[in-house]
């Protein structure tokens, strides 16, 4: 019994080490000079050489970028929970046709794949004024994000059970009441998980924003990030230090959300 | 982030419940709390009626605004490599010109033209973009967004011949900027050591490479990876050997009205066994390594000629300055074994293109006049590191271009991309993929050509 | 009356409640389909002004187009395989740090973080591995490989393991939370009724995943068939046509071949194949999920 958890340790130790090799070179390349890494691949540098994140800091405009980001996703996903949060429990209350035909529109609209709707996209948000804006970008996100926020709510408020509500309608509570007061309480987990989820997506998403943000001063990170990779760019050290700089915010909010995203799946957001 | 969605969420919220516990319903607080967050509804419904009037979107023609007013005009390019450069001779135009602003978007060359064509389908305005001769600048030319620029004074900064080569249906809709020789790079140590020649026709580049390989180096550093990289060079030897070699001087005209097939033009097969061949010389991993990877191979010794462009120079520079200094030369690159049809392929690239909707096309045209000045052809020529049309701008930008001077002084250039100026036919992609499956042998010479064939077929009937 | 009258008023609150997803849905997703979808009937060329009506003909073209077929067959091929070994994968990983496992928190992190990465940046680090990494690595061990993306035998094998690395994460914590939800007592009684741990696995464990390995062979199966920025930044299709799938061949179509409309239509095509991939397996899905 030992045995086997001391060579299950090893195993998942050693997966661990392959899973962490990539990011591993791409801290090392981001330690480096360009000289360094073309005489030799992996050899650590003689000495801590901070410079590609001072260059990349100094040319990227990084904090602006940070906050487009910071801003573009805040209000998304905001957006997103409070639109999924109200659908995706209407839903899961009223099992009537109407309300399952709704479910499954929102469940066929992940479906649509973003080479149909780009374009057209591109129109709307020109004729709506919404481009170079924070909010028509994260309106456009709202809509995306709604529909895999349904799909999580409504299966977390059908495992939550319905007597207290019941108990609290006899009472003279409304729905907006006992919403606000019974439900909204008990969706913290699940609320978790769609936060991360989607903060994820729309931090790293990259081709909306190079559609909808082309004024320089509302480039989000992985936007930047692009313009750092230039075509025949030979810079990629530099370019490493800022993927790095990029990274890491959302490993922070990551690390942090952790706990609640576990939580919130384990509370029932997958009895779908 | 999580903190701010959640006080939204809950003072949102918190707006239904006060009013909703109380026995008595009266919804109105409600409806207004969930109108907040959904406001852009109503504004739903336009799109749909604009998407519809698509043949009457151009409503916003061209007027010219007041001189002295203070205008932005954009600029859209796809030099996003030397983006830095290009924003330099911006801001040297800004400070002579101070009314007018110009807002830069480089782009990289991959998503460019899918930006491009999404921006002014979109009905978005971008008043001076690049744009390459031939597919692209027909299909803009004949979308109705180009402005002619055939009788504009500057355009006098140009030889007549490029201007005739850079043409469109006869009349002049880009000003041609970059010049940039694409030739061999190569290695003066290796050649040395081995006692090679360079050479001057296509058997004599491949006795060379065999040598090479013999030693036990690479001949050719190639970044297939990179697609582009593959297409550059196929897209360059197959009109090369079609118009002067195999004399075929309309092919590309008649492809475009489906009268010639690539079965019927001999040069097809002359690529292919180039390609082949190329394939056989190159590193191992041929189409693994991208375009820096073979500039790192190059720079490193490892291989002896490398097929580019100006673009890798200041990458080895910084690499490897004594190879940059004085160990590498350049020499045309003979897809022929006619030595005196073997020249210096010279091209232009990133030509600039004025948008026919513009509002400001007078201060669109007071920068392509600058550009197509001799001071604006020099910061080209310095800041990005390559050569510029402009007549009379210097072209010391390496020192292995020294090798070149002789071609470009006897006007020994050729233009290899302007015998497909009247095609839209964009077959270097689908070219480049039938050769990949070509080098791993899951099809022969004969297979692609005719793949080729049923490509145009089903793309341009 | 008075009966119909409150009912509305029950009912109304909760059509309210759908209406802000609704809009956002019709804004984001409908109105662009819907407008999509009427390029598809045209012969558009993605710039030009002009664009005339041609009825089903780019949809009788896409069924005689056998590049589509060799797409959504290489399609079909990288998401199943992907699915399968990412939810074998990431279910291992989730039984072997949902409980006893030292430092589990911090293996937790490790395997989640290609997940936090942009697919960009990940393209970008794994062909460079590939190309120059690994052969460098393995030299020392006297190996000599060249890059997977290289070859048009191995480059799907090479998109796959990367597809593997970047999404085991999601999966693994909705297993793990999935197994949190697993009764102790439960597994408690079948150890003192003898059972071994394949066999807990097989008798209490996996029944009660049910709905967990559902949503994720949902998630993970419809996340790879839309796979596109992997592909883009790393292979872009090639060598050859050998991982060429739907959304890089539509992307292809419509912006380099000039055939917009032509790649409309096959969005919608796929649209399709979507929905109905999603019916199906959620169909067969929650029949065993009450089987069990």
């Amino acid at each position: 019994m030992r045995l086997t958890r001391i060579l299950t340790f090893a195993l998942v130790a050693l997966l661990a080490l392959v899973f962490l090799f990539p990011l591993y070179v791409a801290l090392l390349m981001s330690l480096k000079t360009a000289q360094q890494t073309f005489q030799s691949f992996y050899a650590l540098p003689p000495s801590l050489n901070l410079s590609n994140f001072v260059n990349a800091w100094k040319t990227s405009q990084y904090p602006t970028a940070i906050l487009n980001s910071l801003l573009v996703t805040a209000i998304s996903v905001a957006l997103i929970i409070v639109a999924s949060a109200l659908a995706g429990y209407a839903i899961a209350r009223r099992n009537k046709p109407f309300y399952n035909f709704i479910f499954v529109l929102f469940l066929s609209g992940m479906m649509v794949p973003f080479q149909v709707t780009m374009l057209p996209l591109y129109k709307l948000g020109k004729s709506l004024h919404l481009i170079n804006t924070h909010w028509g970008l994260s309106l456009i996100y709202g809509g995306m994000g709604v529909q895999m926020g349904v799909l999580f709510y409504t299966g977390f408020v059908k495992g939550i059970s319905r007597e207290i509500e019941e108990a609290a309608r006899i009472d003279g509570c409304s729905t907006p009441g006992i919403f606000a007061r019974i439900v909204l309480p008990l969706l913290k987990p699940v609320t978790a998980t769609v936060l991360v989820l989607n903060a994820l997506y729309i931090w790293n998403d990259f081709l909306l924003p190079l559609l909808y943000l082309q004024d320089k001063h509302y480039r989000t990170i992985p936007l930047q990030q692009y313009f750092f990779f230039g075509q025949y760019s030979s810079d990629l050290n530099l370019a490493f230090a800022y993927a790095v700089m990029g990274m890491l915010p959302i490993i922070a909010f990551f690390l942090f959300m952790q706990r609640f995203i576990i939580k919130g799946i384990a509370a029932g957001a997958v009895k779908g | 982030m999580k903190r701010s969605a959640g006080i939204i969420l809950s003072s949102f919220l918190l707006t239904v419940a006060l009013s909703a516990c109380g026995g008595s319903n009266d919804g109105n607080s409600a409806n207004n709390a969930s109108g907040g967050s959904a406001s852009p509804s109503g504004a739903s419904e336009p799109a749909g009626t604009a998407s519809a009037s698509e043949s009457a979107s151009p409503s916003a023609s061209a007027s010219a605004p007041a001189d002295d007013k203070p205008v932005t005009i954009t600029f859209m390019h796809f030099k996003s490599d030397v983006t830095d450069g290009v924003n330099k001779i911006v801001e040297q135009f800004e400070s002579e010109n101070p009314n007018i602003k110009v807002d830069v978007q480089p782009v990289k060359y991959d998503d460019y033209y899918t930006l491009l064509k999404t921006k002014m389908a979109g009905g978005d305005v971008v008043d001076v973009f690049t744009l390459n001769a031939g597919a692209q600048a027909k299909l803009f030319k004949d979308g109705g967004y180009l402005e002619d620029l055939t009788d504009q004074p500057f355009m006098t900064s140009f030889d007549p011949g490029v201007l005739q080569a850079q043409a469109t249906d006869g009349r002049n809709y880009i000003m041609p900027v970059n010049a940039g020789p694409i030739a061999v790079y190569y290695n003066k140590k290796i050649f040395g050591d081995l006692g090679i020649e360079v050479p001057r026709t296509y058997d004599a580049l491949m006795a060379a490479a065999q040598k090479i390989k013999d030693a036990g180096k690479t001949p050719f550093a190639l970044g297939w990876k990179d697609i582009w990289t593959l297409g550059m060079w196929s897209t360059r030897d197959l009109p090369s050997n079609t118009v002067l070699v195999a004399k075929q001087t309309d092919f590309f005209d008649k492809l475009e009205k489906g009268q010639a097939k690539f079965a019927d033009n001999p040069a097809m097969k002359t690529t292919l066994d180039h390609a082949m061949q190329l394939f056989k010389y190159g590193n191992k991993d041929q189409l693994g390594v991208d375009y820096n990877g073979s500039v790192d191979l190059f720079a490193r010794g490892d291989a002896a000629m490398l097929y580019s462009g100006t673009w890798p120079l200041a990458d080895i520079q910084k690499k490897n300055p004594d190879l940059y200094n004085v160990g590498m030369g350049v020499f045309p690159y003979p897809f022929s074994n006619d030595e005196s049809l073997n020249k210096l392929e010279f091209n232009p690239d990133a030509s600039l293109a004025v948008n026919s909707k513009s509002q400001h096309k007078d201060a669109a045209m007071k920068f392509l006049a600058f550009m197509a000045s001799k001071e604006g052809g020099d910061l080209w020529v310095k800041n990005v590191n390559s050569l510029s049309y402009v007549k009379g701008t210097s072209t010391d930008i390496a020192p292995a271009m020294a090798d070149l001077k002789p071609y470009l002084d006897n006007g020994q250039t050729y233009d290899s991309q302007s015998y497909m100026s009247h095609t839209t036919i964009d077959w270097g992609t689908p070219l480049s993929q039938e050769l990949e499956k070509m080098f791993f042998g899951k099809e022969t010479e004969d297979q692609v050509i005719r793949n080729m064939d049923d490509w145009v077929a089903k793309n341009h009937n | 009356m008075a009966q119909w009258k409150r009912n509305l008023r029950g009912e109304m609150w909760y059509l309210l409640f759908l209406l802000p997803g609704i809009l956002l849905f019709v804004l984001a997703v409908l109105v662009p389909l819907v407008t999509g979808a009427r390029y598809s009937f045209t012969d558009w060329d993605g710039v030009s002004p002009k664009l005339h009506y041609t009825g089903w003909e780019n949809y009788a073209n896409a069924f005689r187009d056998s590049d589509l077929w060799d797409t959504l067959g290489n399609t079909f091929k990288f998401a199943i395989i992907v699915t399968i070994l990412v939810n074998i994968l990431s279910l291992l990983l989730a039984l072997l740090l949902d409980t006893y496992l030292k430092f589990r928190n911090g293996f937790r992190t490790i395997f989640f973080l290609p997940n936090v990465i942009s697919i960009v940046l990940s393209g970008f680090v794994w062909s460079y591995n590939y190309s120059q990494g690994f052969p460098n690595l393995l030299r020392y061990f006297g190996l000599d490989i060249t890059s997977p993306l290289g070859n048009p035998d191995y480059a799907m094998l090479g998109l796959i393991l990367v597809a593997v690395w970047q999404g085991v994460g999601s999966p693994m914590i909705i297993y793990i939370a999935g197994l949190q939800g697993v009764p102790g007592e439960l597994i408690e009684s079948a150890r003192i009724d003898g059972a071994g741990v394949f066999r807990i696995f097989q008798s209490v464990k996996l029944p009660l995943l049910a709905p967990s390995i559902t949503i994720n062979l949902l998630l993970v199966l419809t996340g790879s068939l839309k796979v596109f920025d992997l592909v883009y930044v790393t292979t872009n299709g090639g060598p050859g046509f050998a991982t060429e799938v739907i959304s890089t061949f539509i992307y292809k179509t419509s912006f380099a071949n000039y055939k917009a409309g032509y790649g409309m239509a096959l969005s919608m095509i796929f649209f399709l194949i979507l929905v109905i991939v999603t019916i199906v397996q959620l169909a067969i899905f929650r029949r065993r999920e009450v089987e069990m």
